[in-house]
């Protein structure tokens, strides 16, 4: 079991919003996670990355527990989460975000090392991502959403995760750009990379994950196979509030 | 049966508006009391009389800060002014001739009385916030509070310039000895009643939700001129006559006087009491007036177990600094936060249970 | 003529010692929101310590080097143990603690050195004038001038070419993100404090060496200029920050060239005067169309 989430409570203040979530990931695993607006999705994404410190439960990767890990530490241990709204550096050049993605390649590898990996990663990200390869040296702001996300995306994987968590990467895109970012997290899938995709419509997140859990009011309320999940799509929409067109709200 | 409670709002309706002006009027009358006991030592009538303006100085600052979320480090000038307009309205006329003989005409012949000259002194401050608050208060956050700075640096470098009316940066002689406890802490008592009056009027809530309102936005939202002005001038006038006060209690000084060190201070009193709170500030004065006296007993060497403690002029400021520091990170609300000394009855109480009370502070 | 470049090059001098401050305290801006009322001080204690290490005999070609160090780490020091622990809190509260900050080391000052003004005495040629095409130069504003245009030239490497310079932009623009990238906050807080330290230490000597007399509360004079200059640049923004100290300095020399002997009094007032009218016009500051730090 690669990540195990063990009965997580956390939130915002005094307001509660995990409730003793519960899930898991196994390595090579695609989960997709779904839920309303407030059920907790963006909250998870923020406990797993170490923004937030869940008030009771653990988390565990690979066995060891990082629950208290803060959050600039838990790349290096193989946890990335390429956040809600892209959220690229626009003060950045495209290269440089990427390379700030691989700092954390130092800690788990020592400088020579890194440095090797970090070059082969932008390598691979500029065959995945031509686009930003051909404007490297421009700043991350002249990109259009598509490419803000593919670059997010890139920005990610510099740190070589083992497990890549991904906060709604259609949020704002029109369909087919966002059938362009699922082709790309299907590529990261076909090679084995474990991945966690948070999602509000369902269509594309079921067609492309293993696994698939619902989150309702905090806590999980509907797990299984994804393709099952997709066959029940009105059942997703009636009792969990899923826009389970696909249709960017 | 009436009792005391410290709240953040009041109850609502007339009563509670009394009742919650009431409240900061008693603590004053405390502090009086107890200022008065003091009094009694010859040897301390200097502290208690400062202790008093500085109060009154904080209670005026607190006005701006609590209400519109800025700080000022200029409110010195509203002292400055208030010092030299109350200053040479009330020397008499016979020394005005002797220390101030190139006064222009209307001054020249001008000499009044404690309250009339320390009214005058609060009317000049509060002009000129009013004329420089039309353009300062416009600006937000960080650049507010530098351009206050500002302020102070102007109005010193103006009075030291005036030769004719203020004697430039030389001494200032001939102003009338007329603090004494009862007008310092009569005017204190006024102060307060005016800051709490003005708190919970309309006007005063609704400076505090734009306040809010201008933390939420951050520098995006435009501030409206308005809500923060009259807390500003308020404020200034307020400022003004503890200035004014304050040099009839010194007779003579200069614009060297208001400098960097009153700044500390009178910010130290606010942070220390809680700067949404006017009981706070009167708490604030209190306490770091007691530390302050003891440390400058320390300063000026004291005996402790047969050691002999001295130290270099300037430990206050920095223990105060120190003490300034642990506050604002173990409890940076300030020792009162944002309650209030409240005058409440039992029938109000179990009718809070049924109503909403009339604001929220933010704290 | 000759006045009007004798002036400019004034202006310039005085303009480059204020852009530097300015951007000591805009970089610690950027990445904590403080504005540092004790970076004044920071001066103090460079010149302090130039003042000790050349009384005990240490050549002037390595005392400066030495200055600079000490300010370095004493800023890094500061930072770590007066600052660090309000990472995050509102910019008020942090304004406040600089500004207790201040009193505590302008008082380890007062205990150290006394009240009394001290004298940095520098090689006598940074006294000397020279002249160049008939115009006269002071030695030491030539000297100014080239040192902050070294200055700002590593400084702009450092912010656009090396790794931490990356880390420190990326932190100004978005912390959270930043530390999803596996970046230590303390650690960028730690190098940007370096850097400001660094700065404060050049600018310490190039100040007191043209003010010539130390006293242990001659940071007001520094702070205020710095703050004047970082407000009229625009707050978080370096090319501000170079924007709004030459502006300062060009504000101070023209109004001293121009005004009228009656009114050179005033001068302070009329600049301060001429920056809240700018400010008013201009609130976002000189640097213009620079984006603020999102947040």
């Amino acid at each position: 079991m690669l990540l195990e989430v063990d009965n997580v409570v956390a939130g915002y203040g005094i307001t509660k919003v995990l409730k003793g979530l519960s899930l898991e990931v196994e390595a090579g695993e695609s989960l997709a996670v779904l839920g309303a607006n407030g059920a907790g999705k963006t909250t998870l994404m923020m406990t797993l990355a170490g923004l937030l410190r869940p008030w009771e439960g653990s988390i565990r990767l690979d066995g060891d527990d990082i629950t208290a890990v803060p959050a600039e530490d838990r790349p290096a241990l193989g946890i990335v989460l390429a956040p809600e709204g892209r959220r690229i550096f626009s003060a950045l050049s495209i290269e440089e975000n990427l390379l700030m993605g691989a700092t954390a390649l130092r800690r788990r590898f020592g400088a020579v090392e890194a440095r090797r990996r970090a070059a082969a990663a932008l390598e691979r990200v500029y065959a995945m991502f031509p686009v930003l390869g051909d404007r490297r040296h421009e700043g991350g702001a002249n990109l259009s959403g598509g490419q803000q996300q593919m670059l997010a995306i890139g920005r990610a994987l510099a740190a070589e995760p083992r497990v890549l968590l991904m906060d709604e990467p259609c949020l704002g895109l029109a369909p087919k750009v966002s059938n362009e970012v699922y082709a790309a997290l299907r590529v990261l899938r076909d090679e084995g990379q474990s991945l966690i995709v948070v999602e509000e419509s369902s269509r594309r997140a079921l067609d492309f994950a293993d696994r698939a859990c619902v989150l309702k009011l905090g806590v999980k309320a509907l797990e299984g196979a994804a393709r099952t999940m997709r066959e029940d799509s009105r059942l997703l929409e009636a009792y969990f509030g899923i826009d389970a067109a696909g249709t960017a709200p | 049966m009436i009792r005391l409670a410290l709240r953040r709002d009041h109850v609502p309706g007339v009563r509670g508006f009394a009742g919650a002006v009431a409240g900061p009027l008693l603590a004053v009358g405390i502090v009086t009391a107890l200022a008065a006991v003091v009094y009694a030592d010859e040897t301390m009538t200097e502290v208690v009389l400062l202790f008093g303006i500085n109060a009154i100085m904080v209670v005026g600052f607190q006005v701006f800060v609590g209400n519109t979320g800025l700080v000022s480090f200029g409110h010195v000038a509203f002292m400055a002014i208030g010092a030299y307009a109350a200053g040479i309205a009330s020397i008499p006329l016979i020394d005005k001739e002797l220390f101030l003989p190139d006064l222009p005409g209307f001054l020249a012949d001008v000499e009044l009385g404690v309250v009339p000259a320390l009214l005058v002194g609060g009317t000049a401050a509060a002009l000129l916030a009013l004329v420089t608050g039309v353009a300062l208060m416009r600006l937000n956050g960080a650049a507010a509070s530098i351009a206050t700075l500002g302020l102070l640096v102007i109005t010193v470098n103006v009075l030291s310039q005036a030769s004719s009316i203020t004697k430039g940066p030389r001494s200032l002689f001939g102003v009338p000895d007329h603090a004494n406890f009862f007008w310092v802490f009569t005017w204190l008592a006024v102060a307060v009643l005016i800051s709490a009056t003005f708190k919970w009027s309309r006007a005063g809530l609704r400076a505090r939700a734009n306040r809010d309102d201008s933390i939420a936005a951050e520098s995006a939202g435009i501030p409206s001129l308005a809500a923060r002005l009259l807390p500003f001038v308020l404020s200034a006038f307020l400022t003004g006559i503890g200035g004014g006060l304050y040099a009839m209690l010194l007779t003579a000084f200069s614009p060297a006087s208001f400098a960097i060190p009153l700044v500390v201070i009178v910010l130290t009193m606010a942070i220390v009491g809680g700067i949404n709170s006017i009981t706070g500030a009167l708490a604030g004065a209190a306490v770091v007036t007691v530390v302050n006296e003891l440390l400058r007993r320390v300063e000026n060497g004291v005996d402790v177990f047969g050691l002999h403690l001295k130290t270099a002029t300037g430990m206050s400021a920095a223990v105060l600094g120190i003490a300034l520091i642990l506050m604002l990170r173990w409890r940076p609300e300030g020792l009162l936060s944002a309650f209030e000394l409240q005058l409440e009855t039992r029938a109000d109480r179990s009718q809070q249970a049924a109503q909403s009370p009339v604001v929220e502070e933010a704290g | 003529m000759t006045d009007v470049v004798q002036h400019v090059v004034d202006a310039l001098s005085v303009g480059s010692t204020y852009a530097l401050l300015a951007l000591g305290l805009t970089l610690v801006f950027s990445v904590m929101r403080l504005i540092n009322f004790a970076y004044g001080m920071m001066l103090v204690w460079a010149g302090y310590a130039a003042i000790v290490l050349l009384d005990a005999g240490v050549p002037f070609l390595l005392m400066v080097p030495l200055c600079v160090a000490f300010a370095t780490v004493l800023s890094m020091v500061i930072g770590r143990l007066a600052f660090r622990p309000f990472i995050g809190a509102p910019a008020i509260t942090l304004l406040i603690t600089s500004f207790a900050v201040l009193l505590v080391i302008q008082y380890v000052a007062i205990v150290v050195f006394g009240e009394r003004p001290r004298i940095l005495r520098l090689p006598s040629v940074f006294a000397d004038v020279v002249e160049i095409a008939g115009i006269r130069v002071p030695v030491l504003e030539l000297i100014t001038i080239g040192t902050a245009a070294v200055m700002v030239a590593i400084f702009y490497a450092i912010l656009n070419r090396t790794a931490f310079g990356a880390q420190i932009r990326a932190a100004a623009e978005q912390p959270d993100v930043t530390r999803l990238m596996g970046v230590k906050p303390d650690r960028v807080l730690m190098v940007v404090f370096a850097i400001s330290g660094a700065i404060a230490g050049v600018v310490g000597l190039l100040w007191f060496a043209k003010v010539g007399a130390i006293t242990p509360r001659s940071d007001l004079d520094p702070t205020i200029s710095a703050f004047i200059a970082l407000v009229l640049g625009g707050l978080g923004s370096t090319r501000g920050a170079l924007i709004g100290g030459l502006a300062l300095g060009a504000l101070e020399v023209g109004m001293a060239a121009t005004l009228p002997d009656g009114a050179l009094g005033y001068q302070p007032a009329i600049v301060f005067a001429a920056v809240i009218a700018i400010l008013i016009l201009r609130p976002g500051g000189l640097g213009g169309s620079v984006a603020e730090p999102a947040r």
